[in-house]
């Protein structure tokens, strides 16, 4: 296990490498306070608590380094809880080298990754949930997603699950109450109804929290999104059209792609990924089979799917996937008859109609992409669950929250087993509240921190 | 250590639930002992209900039985009527409960202890401990007397600077009509120990002839009774009733208008009572919208011309109390003899001991019963037999036998009580056991025999009772492993001959054990075993199969935190300076200093953060 509570004081850029107009490099321990007395060449009354300083850095021979703004956060009244430093100087990697290495001097160390939340969680200004989502934030691909990762650090998800929790243990207190208070072999029905009532409460909330999970790692992770179809109807073409460039190769020869290419862009602030794919026929060639292959297991990793197909060759392929959403377009609408092509369109079958080649259309499947992962008018809740993490956590407690609604309404009364599913369902909420957790789950979160933070 | 007048291995001071347990198990074992007590007269008296178990007080007594115990086998001798309680609710909370003659319990304690051979019962009053080198040495009593021990096992109870409030009245005393120790208090205070007051209740006692029996209910016990003892052979008890009536509007109103007399709620009293016990004030005043209260009448022995009016526990003056009572039809003449009161008395809150129940400052100090905080015979008695146990381990230096939460709500009892803060007196419950499924009243001797055993607490004849009812265990489990179709099964009306092994069947909510083929079960139950022993077994191993995804479950945690309940803490660990740690967590940790970090975490304000800094300080 690592040593990761430490008396002594360590420091980390917190801004990216490179060159930028500031960089900050931030310190927190208790040895912070003297360290930036002696750069800075100050009296210590001359730091005054959350005030910004401009002030110049000395190195330990004496030279100036920077000219740099500077602010101190004494403990408790702190990111982390304990004394913090910031100092944001001119954002040269020489700079803040120098910076460094005068704080190594000193006797700071670098931090650890993670280490300046960890500290924040272990002296109670955050909880798990929220010291999780600091990582989930630094991470955050989208704009969405960052906003929905501030809201957990302000605790919403926090308050949600808590409120969860509080209808769990108000059905297990009357459980409790009829097995260790009433010496009555009746179950009084009132009690019944009210803990199934509370139950369902709880299961209603755990559930809408599962469902808005893949919302949540939507704007997080991603979306995958492949374009499929068969061979030659210009699933290529539509992959440049869409990204405007030419990333992958076309030609007129079916078969042309015969690996999956993606590429990584955005919709409306959802980052997305789209990937090009071989088209799926049956064939000898062995380069293309295994290109198939690979068709069909991308469908599987995907989150949307764009059936491309040709006017005369209604696609048959969606059958085999049914269960990812799917937008079906038809291609090569400039090759139509204008009489034909008005013709479909007035009975349309929810397809879109394209022309990758002539770049018409392109807009329309891009809105009607992006509605068809924008959940946010579905989803009400304004929480999301955001990791794996989280997830299994709230699907555990959903179903032992169902064995137990099923025990109660099926007349059953062992309620010394109906405890034990409410029991389970909320120890699966307290990892998350981090009531009961154990400390290789602690190591494992803070392990995904970046430095820094 | 060689017996002489003065001189004993182990004093157990007191001769209550406690008391007599510990006297009892260490003299089993080889232990001199000497019991002092103020009055030998009131050897294992029932001070207050007359009944012994109840929910998850039967699984106790179940326990205590199991490891060689009394209060189990005199129970069943003295008992008037058994019901065993929550029969409808789960086989894991089934808990036994019998009506006991009391005078009779009494009887049969005292016959027994007196005729123990390693007892020596002393008439008097402990006032001073002696230390030699932060180790127990001996005894002083009031007249003077020195006894030069290895070990004392302190069970005083309510004896403790007891106060009784009766309305206004305020009568220094331990229970009514005993007089109450003052001195051994003073003596601990001054040796460092850290006192706190509770306070507790009992109603009042009627005169038998002064009720209207017609214008009761009379209450049965179980037809099919359970004992309390493995060792009970053919169990054949009197099935004496209890009676009910219920109080009513005109019962309330005089309560309500004289609340300020009673002492709770005048400010006279400071302990803290328990809120699972309320009073009758209590009751009226809070669950006011509540047309009437069940009270029990319960005959205190046979023929009893005393009885506990169960129900109506309360500390108003006397004259309110029978003004109250006469409400009802059946007390239109009611007399009492002894009026109901309250009673405040000290305890030592048990966080200064350890899961052995010594005390983590003195070698050799020992604490069980009402003195840690706990009320009920049940507890008082488990925790005397923990610490009779121990300290004849202690005087011979081996091993001392500590309970787990998985083994037994013995474990449960005594890990909450050095763990938690008691802020009234403790009594248990099955939801305290988080591995409730496994704590079974029925499977109290399969779960702790092996301890019987190492720690040689069982006679031969008892070894081999148990032994017996652990083989049919093992031999009705190996027969429902046999294959059987389903068409073979009993009420049970489906027309398929599909086949399977017995237990998966029996999984089913709706087929029980006993419809399963009778010839399944090929094997001849040995003679000794009791008929109401053979139908607990097959119907306890029915509860493992239809529990057995829960039983795993439970298994599995355990399993998970095996790892923290080894973890040792030390014991003079300072966490005052520990950084990361919060202030609250010192002050608790501090207080309580855990011997684990299991019981760390269970330490009440403790966050997993503390337990991450702990870890990091006490194991790296």
């Amino acid at each position: 296990m690592p040593n990761y509570v430490k008396t002594d004081t360590y420091y980390s850029s917190a801004t990216p490498p490179g060159h930028s107009a500031i960089s900050i490099i931030r310190m927190s321990g208790p040895l912070c306070l003297k360290a930036l007395c002696k750069i800075t060449k100050k009296a210590r009354k001359k730091i005054i608590p959350r005030n910004a300083i401009l002030t110049k850095l000395y190195s330990n021979n004496g030279h100036v380094i920077d000219m740099a703004v500077v602010t101190y956060y004494p403990a408790p009244f702190s990111y982390t809880g304990k004394d913090v430093v910031e100092i944001s100087c001119h954002g040269s990697p020489v700079i803040v080298e120098s910076v460094s290495l005068s704080l190594l001097k000193l006797g700071l160390r670098l931090s650890t990754p993670g280490e300046f939340t960890r500290d924040a969680f272990l002296n109670g200004k955050l909880d798990l949930v929220q010291a999780e989502s600091v990582a989930r934030l630094i991470q955050s691909k989208s704009q969405r997603a960052a906003e929905m990762n501030s809201r957990i650090l302000q605790g919403d998800l926090t308050k949600k699950l808590f409120k969860i929790k509080e209808c769990l243990v108000d059905a297990l207190s009357m459980v409790e109450f009829e097995l260790d208070i009433s010496e009555e072999d009746i179950f009084r029905r009132g009690i019944k109804k009210h803990s199934l009532a509370k139950l369902k409460i709880a299961k209603e909330y755990c559930g809408s929290l599962i469902t808005s999970y893949n919302e949540g790692r939507m704007y997080n992770k991603g979306l995958r999104i492949a374009i499929l179809g068969r061979p030659n109807v210009g699933k290529s073409t539509l992959f440049n059209a869409i990204i405007e460039r030419d990333r992958a190769i076309t030609s007129k020869e079916p078969g042309t792609t015969r690996d999956t290419i993606d590429v990584s862009f955005s919709i409306g602030g959802i980052p997305v990924t789209l990937v090009d794919t071989a088209g799926i026929r049956e064939s000898t060639d062995e380069i293309e089979k295994t290109g198939v292959e690979r068709t069909m297991s991308e469908i599987k990793r995907c989150d949307l799917i764009v059936v491309l197909s040709e006017a005369d060759t209604e696609s048959e392929l969606q059958d085999s996937f049914s269960k990812v959403p799917t937008i079906k377009a038809i291609n090569k609408i400039d090759l139509l008859e204008k009489t034909k092509l008005s013709k479909l369109e007035r009975t349309p079958n929810g397809q879109l109609f394209i022309s990758a080649l002539k770049k018409t259309g392109i807009e329309k499947l891009k809105d009607e992409i992006y509605k068809k992962i924008n959940f946010s008018e579905k989803n009400t809740a304004d929480v999301f669950l955001t990791t794996q993490r989280q997830f299994n956590s709230l699907l555990e407690c959903g179903e032992n929250i169902d064995r137990a609604i099923n025990l109660l309404a099926r007349g059953s009364m062992v309620f010394d087993i109906v405890s034990v599913d409410i029991k389970s369902a909320v120890a699966s909420l307290d990892i998350l509240l981090g009531k009961t957790t154990a400390d290789d789950i602690l190591n494992n979160i803070f392990e995904n921190f970046c430095v820094g933070k | 250590m060689k017996q002489s007048k003065n001189q004993f291995d182990i004093v157990v001071v007191g001769g209550g639930h406690a008391g007599i347990e510990a006297a009892h198990i260490a003299a089993f074992k080889g232990s001199h002992v000497a019991l002092v007590t103020m009055d030998p007269g009131a050897l294992g008296r029932m001070s207050c209900n007359p009944a012994i178990g109840g929910l998850a007080k039967g699984q106790m007594v179940r326990e205590i039985d199991a490891l060689g115990g009394l209060m189990g086998r005199f129970a069943d001798i003295a008992g008037l009527q058994y019901k065993m309680l929550n029969r409808s609710k789960g086989r894991s909370v089934w808990s036994p409960r019998a009506q006991i003659d009391k005078r009779n319990y009494e009887a049969l304690v005292r016959r027994t202890i007196i005729s123990i051979e390693n007892i020596t019962i002393i008439t008097g009053e402990v006032v001073e401990l002696l230390e030699r080198s932060s180790r127990l040495g001996g005894v002083v009593l009031r007249d003077g007397t020195i006894i030069i021990c290895g070990a004392v096992v302190l069970t005083c109870g309510t004896f403790l600077s007891g106060i009784v409030h009766v309305g206004g009245r305020k009568i220094p005393a331990g229970r009514m009509g005993e007089p109450r120790s003052v001195g051994i208090t003073e003596h601990l205070v001054k040796m460092g120990f850290k006192t706190a007051r509770l306070k507790t209740g009992t109603p009042p006692r009627a005169l038998c002839s002064s009720i209207d029996w017609t214008k009761t209910r009379p209450v049965y016990g179980d037809i099919d009774p359970s004992p309390f003892s493995f060792q009970s052979g053919s169990f054949n008890p009197p099935n004496e009733p209890c009676y009910t009536v219920r109080t009513n509007a005109s019962v309330h109103d005089i309560i309500i208008e004289n609340i300020d007399r009673s002492p709770m709620y005048s400010g006279d009293i400071f302990g803290t009572g328990p809120r699972y016990c309320p009073s009758i004030e209590d009751k009226v005043k809070r669950f006011y919208d509540q047309p009437s209260h069940l009270l029990f009448l319960e005959p205190e022995w046979k023929n009893s011309d005393q009885i506990y009016i169960n129900g109506f526990s309360t500390s108003l003056p006397e004259e309110i109390q029978i003004n109250s009572l006469k409400k009802i039809p059946a007390f239109k003449n009611i007399e009492l003899l002894r009026p109901g009161y309250a009673i405040e008395y000290d305890f030592f809150p048990p966080s200064q001991l350890k899961s052995t129940l010594e005390t983590k400052d003195m070698g050799g100090l020992f604490f069980a019963g009402q003195v840690n905080g706990t009320s009920g015979y049940e507890e008082a008695a488990a925790q005397g037999l923990i610490a009779g146990i121990n300290a004849h381990c202690y005087n011979d230096d081996t091993k001392p036998l500590i309970l787990k939460r998985k083994d037994a709500y013995i474990g449960v009892l005594i890990d909450d009580l050095v763990t938690k803060d008691t802020l009234e007196p403790y009594r248990m419950f099955t939801s305290r056991a988080e591995y409730r499924i496994l704590l079974r009243y029925s499977n109290a001797d399969d779960r702790l025999f092996s301890f019987s055993k190492t720690w040689g607490l069982l006679s031969d004849v008892d070894i081999s009772t148990i032994e017996d009812r652990i083989k049919m265990r093992g031999q009705i489990r190996d027969s429902l492993s046999k294959s059987i179709s389903l068409s073979d099964i009993k009420n049970i009306h489906i027309d398929n001959n599909q086949r399977g092994p017995a237990n998966t069947f029996l999984k089913r909510p709706e087929i029980k054990i006993f419809d399963l083929p009778d010839d399944l079960f090929s094997f001849s139950f040995p003679s000794s075993i009791p008929s109401w022993s053979i139908n607990e077994v097959f119907l306890d191993v029915e509860s493992e199969i239809k529990y057995s995804g829960y039983i795993k479950r439970h298994r599995d945690e355990i399993e998970k935190q095996k790892k923290n309940e080894s973890l040792k803490i030390l014991n003079n660990f300072e966490y005052s300076n520990l950084p990361g740690l919060s202030l609250e967590a010192r002050e608790k940790l501090t207080n309580v200093r855990p011997e684990t970090l299991g019981q760390a975490m269970r330490v009440s304000g403790i966050t997993p953060a503390d337990i991450s800094v702990l870890m990091v300080h006490i194991f790296r």
